[in-house]
């Protein structure tokens, strides 16, 4: 097995700075649009974080499983689900340390972000993988 | 993130209503000013006192300066008075500087001439003379209830009659530098400085530069904080078009040029002291501030066909039980609350109940104006006695640093 250690300690800090860099950007937006109480902005961002984290989670991870696993051959899908994986771990970690309550936001966030990194390995391994011969093709 | 960023999330952040008053205006709570000089006069006045101090230069020049404190009456409630600050003593000052005005301050800590030390928050009965060997807050606590049970009127209904303040909420930061804003009864459950689980520190407190900022956000949008820890906030209501234009800038709102908010709002909002006078044809409520005062009529249950428009309205009330049910009707447009506003057509329902005692006097209040707002605005709150008798302190607008009336010599 061939993991990409390089690119993973790239990839991984930017794949959970995404989706944070969104949900920090939520209130502050709201609040900007002018729209309601501050109350209602605070439920409507957690309202929306519930989407925007593990969705921003997953297109991150999905990107950067994809980057990673490039050229990574057979192991695309392990590299991807390293990724995946590292990246729910410091989303948890960040998680807990701020604060969050458990729920439904930290499993979507964690689920998110493995099968994000999984499917962006499996992606970059069905692009790595070398054409067949010509006459394998013709057979 | 670069500074300007920064600015502009604290300045979203801290342009919210829940912040607009009780935060730090332009006073840089990371940076410190001492001060020693003599106490040249207080504006003892609401929403904000103003302490003013001539300091001496090695070279002999004088220079007033002028530091904000609490308003007045939360001032009394804390047990401090305008006779504690005696002109031509020495007093010692510790603060925050001001942004703008280099004459002006946030006080923290004043060191009197008999080295009594009062931090912004102090509670005064615990403050020491000989040193500050306890300079957390304490909860002064609602005035002895009666031991005689539910007070009533001859005619058997429940006499709510008397001084109420809603309990004031002091920073966990007894100076006002960290930290956030929480109920005086449980402030002392708090590290200096400490803000609960799931809230937020002040945006501008000490340490709360633009990365506190967006971390704040940030635990904002994974629940980390909850609306309901949040003190002072509006209720979650969506404003119709006309209720969204219809709200004045901050520095215009009534709550910052001593205007009268409304019924509902200035109840609790500077947890000022309100008196509760009642006989059998009428409940009336003197307002701790700009003297507003409005009549519940016992005598009728219904509204005259016309009502002269005004911030108080044409009260009635009926007595369902030991629940004083009060039907309010015929105010002048403006605002309800914090950031919703209202038409001539604003309708209030109010329930007003005493616990088993009469220590504890308990609204819960329902308003409806769909050219407004959507739905039903609801909310309560809960009132103990005061044992600070009714004061309707002098309010200055012009001391007020938010307010759109200022004539200050801010720069």
């Amino acid at each position: 097995m061939s993991l990409k250690v390089r690119r993973l300690a790239i990839a991984a800090p930017v794949a959970e700075l995404i989706p944070v860099a969104v949900l920090t950007a939520l209130l502050p937006v709201l609040l900007a649009s002018g729209r309601g109480t501050l109350v209602y902005q605070i439920m409507e961002a957690q309202r929306l974080a519930l989407w925007a984290g593990p969705l921003g989670g997953f297109v991150a991870c999905a990107l950067g499983g994809w980057w990673v696993s490039r050229g990574a051959f057979a192991d695309a899908e392990r590299n991807g689900l390293t990724l995946g994986v590292a990246v729910a771990g410091f989303d948890l970690a960040l998680l807990a340390v701020s604060g969050a309550p458990f729920g439904a936001l930290m499993v979507l966030s964690a689920t998110g972000r493995i099968a994000g990194g999984y499917a962006g390995g499996w992606w970059a391994g069905r692009r790595n993988r070398p054409a067949a011969p010509a006459a394998l093709r013709a057979s | 993130m670069t500074n300007r960023a920064g600015c502009l999330l604290g300045v979203v952040l801290m342009a919210t209503p829940l912040y607009a008053h009780h935060s730090f205006g332009t006073f840089d709570l990371n940076r410190k000013v001492d001060l020693v000089g003599t106490i040249a006069g207080i504006d003892f006045v609401n929403p904000h006192s103003w302490l003013r101090v001539n300091v001496t230069a090695p070279d002999g020049s004088v220079t007033l300066y002028r530091c904000e404190m609490r308003g007045a009456t939360v001032l009394r409630r804390s047990g401090w008075t305008p006779e504690m600050f005696v002109v031509g003593e020495r007093i010692m000052v510790q603060g925050a500087p001001d942004r703008v005005d280099p004459h002006a301050c946030y006080v923290n800590t004043l060191v009197l001439a008999d080295g009594r030390t009062l931090d912004r928050y102090t509670q005064h009965a615990v403050v020491s003379t000989t040193g500050p060997s306890d300079r957390r807050p304490i909860n002064v606590g609602p005035a002895a209830a009666s031991s005689a049970g539910l007070p009533r009127m001859s005619s058997g209904v429940p006499n709510l009659a008397g001084a109420w303040a809603v309990e004031q909420q002091l920073m966990t930061d007894p100076r006002g530098r960290l930290g956030t804003l929480v109920p005086a009864s449980i402030a002392t459950q708090f590290a200096p400085g400490a803000v609960p689980k799931r809230g937020i520190a002040i945006p501008g407190s000490e340490g709360s530069g633009a990365l506190g900022l967006l971390y704040s956000s940030y635990r904002v949008a994974i629940g980390a904080v909850s609306p309901a820890v949040i003190p002072w906030i509006d209720a979650a209501i969506a404003r119709t078009e006309l209720g969204r234009a219809a709200v004045p800038p901050e520095e215009q709102q009534p709550r910052n040029n001593c205007g009268t908010t409304s019924i509902i709002f200035d109840w609790y909002w500077e947890t000022v002291v309100h008196r509760i006078s009642q006989d059998e044809a009428s409940v009336s409520i003197e307002y701790g501030q700009h003297g507003f005062v409005r009549t519940i009529h016992l005598d009728s249950e219904r509204h005259p066909e016309k009502v002269a428009p005004s911030r108080a309205g044409h009260s009635f009330g009926r007595w369902d039980g030991d629940v004083l049910v009060v039907d309010t009707v015929g105010f002048l447009p403006g605002m309800l609350g914090l950031e919703v506003a209202h038409g001539p057509d604003l309708h209030v329902v109010e329930r007003f109940s005493l616990n088993a005692d009469g220590s504890v006097l308990t609204r819960q209040y329902v308003a409806k104006d769909s050219d407004y707002f959507v739905g039903e605005y609801r909310g309560s709150d809960i009132t103990p006695r005061s044992p600070l008798p009714f004061v309707s302190d002098t309010c200055s607008a012009e001391l007020n640093p938010v307010s759109a009336n200022r004539t200050g010599d801010r720069k």
